[in-house]
C-alpha cells in the first residue's frame, strides 16, 4: 500500500537520467524513471500483488457472506488480521452508513454470486475464484499501458506545458481513486467536468490563439483519464445504470414486431446497396458498447448514422432530412437492441468533453440517439398509427402484422405472455401448414404418375382394336414400267418422227 | 473544424414535416436545391462559416425532426442553441397553425432570448398559397420574430434569412441579452485571445473570476 503511494509520487526529473534502481542503467520517463528490465521486474511484482489482493478481496467477500448466512450479526465478530482488510471493512462501513439500499443490493448480489460455490470443495473454491483474476486483470492491463504510454509519448512533444497536464492527470486520477466509493455517479461527473474546465482554461493560456490544439489536448487528455477510470466510473454501483439497461434491453424485445411501414421509415431493405448500410448501422451501435474513451462512443454513433443517411440518400435517390432521419434511427436502434445502451448515454453525458455535446457533428448524431431512446420507451399506439386494441395484441404476442393476412390459420384462443412461445406456436403451426401442403404435392405427383399410366395403356388398347376391325390388305407390288421387260422383242419398234418438208 | 473563425452558432431549424427545413439547409450549405443534387454526397451535417459585422462566424445549423409524434421527444436539439429557423409551408395552412407550438418549445427549452427568424417557405408555389404575407407578418409582429418569405427552389431570400438571423445574435450579446459565457448559451469562442479582450468588460465575467479564485 504504502510502496504503491510511494511508486506513483516519484517525480520525473531531467538530471537523474539513470536508474533509480541504481542497477547502471538508464532510465526511462515512459518506465517512471527505471530501465527496461527493473521496470519489468516492478511490473510483474505488481501484477502479482494486484492478483493477491483480488484473491484475497474475493475470498474475504465470501467468508463475510457465509457468516451473514449463518448470523446476521456476522460482521462484528469477524476480526480480519491484515490492514488491507481493515481498510476495506471501514469503507465497507461508511459505505452502508450512506446507502442502506445499496448495502441490501449488494449483499443480495454478493449471495447470489458465492451460493453456488459454497457448496463445492475447499480447493474448488480457492481455484474458481482465482481464474477470472488474471485474464481481466492481463487485459485491461494492457489496454492501460498503451494509453499511458500513447499519452506521455504525446505530451512529450509539448514540452513543459506536457509534463504539467501529466502530473495534474494523474493527480486527477489518484483523487478520482480515492473518492470513487463515496460519490454519487453524478458528483463523479461534477469532478470530471470540472477537471476537463480547469485542464481546459489553463491549457487556452498556454496555446495563445490556437483552439484546435487545445482541442487535440483536450481529446487525449479525456482517452487517458476515462481509459483509467472507465471500470470504476462506467455503470456505477451508486446507480440505477443497470436497472434501465434491462429495462431499456426488454422494452426493445418486446418492440420486436415494429415494421419499417409503421414507423415511415423511408428505406427498401430489397435493394443490396440499402440492406448493406442498414447491416452495417446496426453493427456501429452495437459496438459502441465496446469502447471505453467517451470520444471513441461517438465515433460508433456518428458510423452508425452515415451509414444510416447512406441507405436513405440510396432508397430515395436525394439527401435526406431530420424528418427521415430520426424514425429510420428508431428503427435500427429496434433491430440492433445495443447492449448496456442506457450506461453508455449516461456515461458519454457524465464524461465526455461536454463542447463536443451541445454543438458538432458528434453532438448532433449523439442528440438524435436520445431522441430516438426517449421516443421507444414513451412508445404507445398513437405513436405508431395503431388503434389501443392492435397495439395491445401486438405487445402481448398474441398477434403479430405479419400473420394478420392469415387470421384463420391461428387460434384466437388463450393469450401468450412470453413471446419465445409465441413465436414456438407460430413456427409449429406454419410446419403443420407446410406438412399439409407437401402432403397434397405427393398426393397431386402419385396421382398423375397413375394417370400418365393409365392414358398409355387406353391409347395401346385402342390402336390394337382399329387393327382388328379393318384388317389390311397389302396388294402385291406392281413392278416399275421401266424395269427391264423381258417380252420386250413382241412390241413394235418406236415410232421415228417424221419431219415433212414445208 | 479546420477553419479558423472567431464564433460558433449552434441554430436549430425546425417546424412541421414537409416544410422543406433540409431543403433549406441543402440550398444555404450548398446553393443548390435538393432535387438537383441527386448525385453529390449530401452534407448531412450543415456548417458554413459567413462574416457577420467584421467577425467571422461559424453557423453550426442543426435539423430537426418535426413530425408530430416526436414533438415530445425531441427537446433534447434546443439545448444550446442561440438562434432557429422557424419554417411553415405558406401552401399548408395546418403547418401555419402548428407554429405557436413551435415557438413556446423554442423559449421555453432553448432561452427566452433566442433569436428566431419565420420563414414562410414555397415561396415558388404562389398559386397555391393559404397564408397570406401579412397575416404570417402580423404574428410574427406579435411575437417578436423576424419574417420573411423564402424559396428553397428558388434560393430566394435563403441566405438572408440566415445571416439576418446570424447578425441579430452579436447585438444581443452587447445588450446582455446573451451570455456567451454561460454554457449553453449557443456560442462558442474560436479564438482564445477574441475571449481574453472579452473578459473584463461584463460584470458576470469578473464575478466568474473572483469565483475561479
Amino acid at each position: 500500500m504504502s510502496q504503491r503511494s510511494e511508486r506513483r509520487g516519484i517525480h520525473v526529473d531531467q538530471s537523474e537520467l539513470l536508474c533509480k534502481k541504481g542497477c547502471g542503467y538508464y532510465g526511462n520517463a515512459a518506465w517512471q524513471g527505471l530501465c527496461s528490465k527493473c521496470w519489468r521486474d516492478e511490473y510483474q511484482k505488481a501484477r502479482q500483488r494486484q492478483i493477491q489482493d483480488d484473491w484475497a478481496l474475493a475470498e474475504k467477500l465470501q467468508r463475510e457472506e457465509e457468516a451473514a448466512y449463518v448470523s446476521s450479526h456476522s460482521s462484528s465478530q469477524t476480526q480480519p488480521p491484515q490492514s488491507h482488510s481493515q481498510h476495506s471493512l471501514a469503507t465497507f462501513s461508511k459505505f452502508e452508513e450512506k446507502k442502506t439500499n445499496e448495502k441490501t443490493r449488494k449483499v443480495t448480489t454478493v449471495k447470489k454470486f458465492f451460493s453456488p460455490s459454497s457448496r463445492t470443495a475447499p480447493k474448488k473454491e480457492s481455484h474458481e475464484a482465482k481464474t477470472p483474476s488474471p485474464s481481466i486483470t492481463r487485459q485491461s492491463s494492457i489496454e492501460t499501458d498503451r494509453v499511458s504510454r500513447d499519452f506521455v509519448e504525446f505530451l512529450k512533444t509539448l514540452h513543459k506545458p506536457g509534463r504539467e497536464i501529466h502530473k495534474h492527470s494523474r493527480a486527477f486520477i489518484d483523487s478520482m481513486g480515492n473518492k470513487k466509493q463515496d460519490l454519487s455517479a453524478e458528483e463523479l461527473s461534477e469532478c470530471v467536468q470540472d477537471f476537463y474546465q480547469g485542464m481546459s482554461d489553463r491549457l487556452l493560456n498556454h496555446f495563445k490563439g490556437s483552439s484546435e490544439k487545445v482541442d487535440r489536448v483536450m481529446d487525449q487528455v479525456e482517452k487517458y483519464i476515462m481509459t483509467r477510470l472507465y471500470k470504476s466510473v462506467f455503470c456505477p454501483e451508486t446507480s440505477d445504470d443497470e436497472k434501465k439497461d434491462l429495462a431499456t434491453q426488454h422494452r426493445i424485445r418486446a418492440l420486436h414486431w415494429v415494421t419499417i411501414q409503421m414507423l415511415c421509415v423511408p428505406v427498401e431493405e430489397e435493394i443490396p446497396e440499402v440492406s448493406d448500410s442498414v447491416v452495417k448501422a446496426i453493427t456501429d451501435i452495437i459496438e459502441m458498447d465496446s469502447k471505453r474513451v467517451p470520444r471513441d462512443k461517438l465515433a460508433c454513433i456518428t458510423s452508425c448514422s452515415k451509414h444510416i443517411f447512406n441507405a436513405i440518400r440510396v432508397t430515395k435517390n436525394e439527401p435526406a432530412s431530420a424528418d427521415d432521419f430520426l424514425p429510420t434511427l428508431i428503427y435500427i436502434v429496434l433491430k440492433a437492441n445495443p447492449p448496456r445502451l442506457q450506461s453508455n448515454i449516461q456515461y458519454i453525458t457524465r464524461f465526455c468533453n461536454p463542447s463536443r455535446l451541445m454543438t458538432g457533428e458528434d453532438g448532433y448524431y449523439f442528440t438524435n440517439l436520445c431522441c430516438a431512446v426517449a421516443f421507444i420507451e414513451k412508445l404507445d399506439a398513437q405513436s405508431l398509427n395503431l388503434s389501443p386494441e392492435d397495439f395491445e395484441r401486438y405487445m402481448s404476442g398474441q398477434a403479430s402484422p405479419r400473420r394478420q393476412d392469415d387470421p384463420a390459420g391461428w387460434p384466437q384462443s388463450g393469450s401468450r405472455v412470453n413471446p419465445v412461445l409465441t413465436q414456438i406456436q407460430h413456427n409449429l403451426s406454419v410446419l403443420s401448414s407446410l406438412e399439409k401442403r407437401q402432403q397434397q404435392v405427393i398426393e397431386g405427383a402419385q396421382s398423375l404418375e397413375a394417370e400418365l399410366t393409365e392414358w398409355q395403356e387406353s391409347v395401346a388398347r385402342e390402336v390394337q382394336e382399329i387393327l382388328e376391325r379393318y384388317p389390311l390388305d397389302i396388294k402385291p407390288r406392281a413392278s416399275a414400267i421401266d424395269a427391264e421387260n423381258v417380252e420386250n422383242d413382241r412390241l413394235p419398234p418406236p415410232l421415228q418422227p417424221q419431219v415433212f418438208a414445208g | 473544424m479546420s477553419e479558423t473563425y472567431d464564433f460558433l452558432f449552434k441554430f436549430l431549424v425546425i417546424g412541421s414535416a414537409g416544410t422543406g427545413k433540409s431543403c433549406l439547409l441543402h440550398q444555404f450549405i450548398e446553393n443548390k436545391f435538393k432535387q438537383d443534387s441527386n448525385h453529390t454526397i449530401g452534407v448531412e451535417f450543415g456548417s458554413r462559416v459567413v462574416n457577420v459585422g467584421g467577425k467571422t462566424v461559424k453557423l453550426q445549423i442543426w435539423d430537426t425532426a418535426g413530425q408530430e409524434r416526436f414533438r415530445s421527444v425531441t427537446r433534447s436539439y434546443y439545448r444550446g442553441a442561440a438562434g432557429a429557423l422557424l419554417v411553415y409551408d405558406i401552401t399548408s395552412r395546418e403547418t401555419y397553425n402548428a407554429l405557436t407550438n413551435w415557438l413556446t418549445d423554442a423559449r421555453t427549452l432553448a432561452s427566452p432570448n433566442i433569436v428566431i427568424i419565420l420563414c414562410g417557405n414555397k415561396k415558388d408555389l404562389d398559386a397555391d398559397r393559404e397564408v397570406t404575407f401579412l397575416e404570417a407578418s402580423r404574428f410574427a409582429q406579435e411575437n417578436e420574430l423576424m419574417f420573411l418569405e423564402t424559396s428553397a427552389l428558388t434560393g430566394e431570400n435563403v441566405e438572408e434569412a440566415f445571416l439576418k438571423c446570424a447578425r441579430s445574435i452579436p447585438n444581443k450579446i452587447e445588450s446582455g441579452e446573451l451570455d456567451p459565457e454561460r454554457m449553453g448559451s449557443g456560442i462558442q469562442y474560436g479564438d482564445a485571445s477574441l475571449r481574453q479582450i472579452r473578459q473584463p468588460r461584463g460584470s458576470a465575467a469578473q464575478t466568474k473570476q473572483q469565483c475561479n479564485c
